[in-house]
């Protein structure tokens, strides 16, 4: 099963002029996979992650999400397949303030429908491989944005999603705490979900299964390591998909 | 987590400005619990007075006529004499179906006396106002005569009052009224006598000649109960021609401390309803802040998969948990400010009266509970269906910036 998208089109319309931050995009996030989409600040990669998570309706194209089609599904119906499929760590902050980190992370729990004991034992074990165990009890107004990026990680990985989708986890991280954040989401790669990272951080890139480039509302598949993604573009490099970020695209 | 202990949590440690709307809640509910309890009071007070008065008129000597209604009303110590003579025309007057005699009589706020109150006597065989109120019989008297007290009066450690250097046993108290007829003793014609003799010798001035049976020759009203049927109006006109008297009627009496309640309660609605109108008011546009600046959360939470209804929900819960909590203070503290100083009040406001029983108080509490709960409600199912109806990305657009 997976998430596959067709002819992908969004378009906004900003001080008068029409652009589309999404582009004819077809994309597929299969289970036991790491997909990175990477691209530079406006290249319409976050847009592209609301899309396919149903926060935001495509202007054309579909996303199914294990055979629904999320077009044919009413807000609520949309709301409730996210809290139960998908976990997503954003890019800006998203704890709630006024409950502790522990609870942000146990609340993600009422919207996929896990039972709380089991979501403790998780709040636990993910705590610690994140290096958040001190720091379940605070608030997080009391946090550094680093402990925040890790405290949503474990939040969308603690509701036992299908797939887990973030937008730059390893931004505000140092070198360390992002490999921590890269081991988690690969052993969630392993246990057979469905992994997609948008970024622009040459570490994210390098744990990629699937790397695929966006610029201008455009992907273009960079790299795949699984063989299921444009059979003509094999694994490259990681020096040569840099390369290509940088400006060239297959 | 349930909606509730989210909302619990954000209300305690969430800086959302709940606080502020508490303070409205209590506002609201105070106003309304001691509005409605003040109103009900001075109601049931002017009911009790009307029901106790028991007489359509009394007959009083001339120019004694506010004296009258200051004994009945505010309880005011005054003493007057008339010549009894009058008693059997008025008993053979047409319309006229009850006739009895009283005399008021004030204590003096001296050494002599327990208190400075109204005594009044009442003649046993014609009377039909004051017996029927017996409550509770006491105890048949030793002393120099027995006394009936009002709800209000307050007895010696003995259970016994002093009046003008004499002692006497209270026989049993009467109903609670609500009205000055509280704070008054009652005694018969023959213990009325005594009273009468003893103030008489400490200066008090009532009838002329012996003090040897007064109460056969001087008395200070007559309270008549006119026939059914019967105009009050055309018997107080046919009395006033006996010269020298007074009449006042209690539909008039009635109607004057219920043109005042009715004044005061016109004042606590206007306030009340504009307490409710402002507190609406305010809160509306708390809560629409409130759900404004919280407008990143609810991307989050929608961003989490939460429903619209469960944002609704949230919003709904954390501003009712917050309103009841406001209610419940502001019903406390009404009470606590209505119910120790209901005398005060009463004796300034100058009007009957009667605090409600403990059904009548839980019934207006949960009345103002429920008022409070409604003003906490409403704008926060507006506020609640704006947030949540907004786009989940715009919300965290709006959030980035």
């Amino acid at each position: 099963m997976a998430i596959e998208s067709g002819n992908l089109v969004k378009q906004y319309t900003r001080r008068n002029r029409t652009f589309r931050a999404v582009d004819d995009v077809s994309i597929s996030i299969p289970e036991g996979k790491i997909v990175v989409v990477s691209g530079s600040s406006g290249s319409g990669k976050s847009t592209l992650l609301n899309i396919l998570s149903g926060m935001i309706r495509p202007d054309e194209g579909n996303v199914l999400i294990e055979g629904k089609d999320l077009a044919g599904l009413s807000v609520r119906e949309r709301d409730m397949l996210r809290g139960k499929k998908i976990g997503i760590v954003p890019q800006v902050q998203s704890l709630i303030g006024g409950l502790t980190v522990r609870e942000n992370i146990v609340l993600q729990g009422t919207f996929s429908g896990k039972k709380s004991e089991s979501s403790s034992d998780d709040v636990r074990i993910y705590a610690e491989l994140l290096g958040i165990e001190e720091l379940l009890d605070v608030f997080p107004n009391s946090l550094s944005g680093g402990e925040m990026k890790r405290v949503a990680v474990a939040r969308a990985i603690t509701g036992d999603h299908e797939y887990i989708f973030a937008d730059e986890p390893t931004g505000e991280l140092d070198p360390e705490n992002a490999g921590k954040i890269m081991d988690v989401l690969r052993s969630q790669a392993d246990s057979g979900k469905g992994v997609l990272l948008i970024t622009h951080d040459e570490l994210v890139e390098s744990r990629a299964d699937i790397l695929y480039s966006m610029a201008g509302g455009k992907v273009t598949p960079v790299m795949t390591n699984t063989g299921d993604v444009g059979d003509s573009h094999p694994p490259l490099p990681l020096k040569s998909q840099n390369d290509l970020l940088k400006g060239e695209h297959l | 987590m349930k909606i509730r202990e989210v909302a619990i949590k954000k209300i305690i440690y969430g800086s959302t400005g709940a606080f502020v709307v508490l303070a409205f809640a209590l506002l609201l509910s105070f106003t309304f619990f001691a509005g409605r309890i003040l109103e009900s009071s001075l109601s049931d007070g002017a009911d009790k007075l009307r029901e106790r008065l028991g007489a359509d008129m009394a007959v009083v000597p001339k120019g004694s006529e506010d004296s009258y209604q200051g004994i009945i009303l505010s309880g005011e110590p005054v003493e007057c004499s008339m010549d009894r003579s009058i008693e059997n025309n008025l008993k053979g007057m047409d319309g006229v179906e009850k006739v009895t005699p009283v005399i008021y009589l004030a204590s003096l706020n001296a050494s002599c006396c327990s208190v400075p109150i109204q005594i009044i006597g009442y003649d046993p065989e014609t009377d039909f106002v004051t017996s029927p109120w017996i409550s509770d019989e006491y105890t048949t008297g030793e002393a120099d005569g027995d006394m009936v007290v009002g709800y209000n009066i307050a007895l010696d450690v003995e259970g016994t009052l002093t009046f003008f250097g004499r002692t006497y046993t209270v026989k049993a108290r009467l109903n609670k009224t609500g009205t000055a007829m509280d704070k008054s003793v009652y005694v018969t014609f023959d213990v009325m006598d005594i009273l009468l003799a003893d103030a008489r010798e400490k200066g008090v001035e009532f009838g002329e000649g012996s003090s040897e049976g007064l109460s056969d020759r001087y008395v200070s009203a007559f309270l008549i109960r006119t026939e059914e049927g019967a105009d009050p109006d055309l018997i107080a006109g046919r009395i006033l021609r006996y010269g020298n008297v007074g009449v006042v009627q209690s539909k008039n009496m009635i109607s004057s401390v219920t043109g005042g309640i009715g004044f005061i309660s016109k004042i606590i609605r206007i306030i009340t309803i504009s307490v409710i109108a402002i507190v609406v008011l305010v809160t509306a546009i708390l809560s629409m802040f409130r759900a404004q600046t919280r407008r990143k959360e609810w991307a989050v939470l929608r961003m989490m998969g939460a429903s619209q209804s469960w944002i609704l929900r949230l919003i709904l819960t954390e501003n009712l948990l917050v309103s009841f909590a406001g209610a419940i203070f502001g019903i406390l503290l009404a009470a606590l400010v209505i119910f120790p100083f209901s005398r005060f009040i009463a004796e300034q406001i100058e009007l009957p009266y009667y605090g409600p029983g403990g059904l009548k108080v839980v019934l207006i509490a949960l009345a103002a509970l429920a008022v409070t709960l409604v003003a906490g409600a409403i704008p926060a199912i507006f506020a609640g269906t704006k947030a949540a109806g907004t786009d989940c990305y715009v919300l965290m657009r709006d959030g980035e910036n």
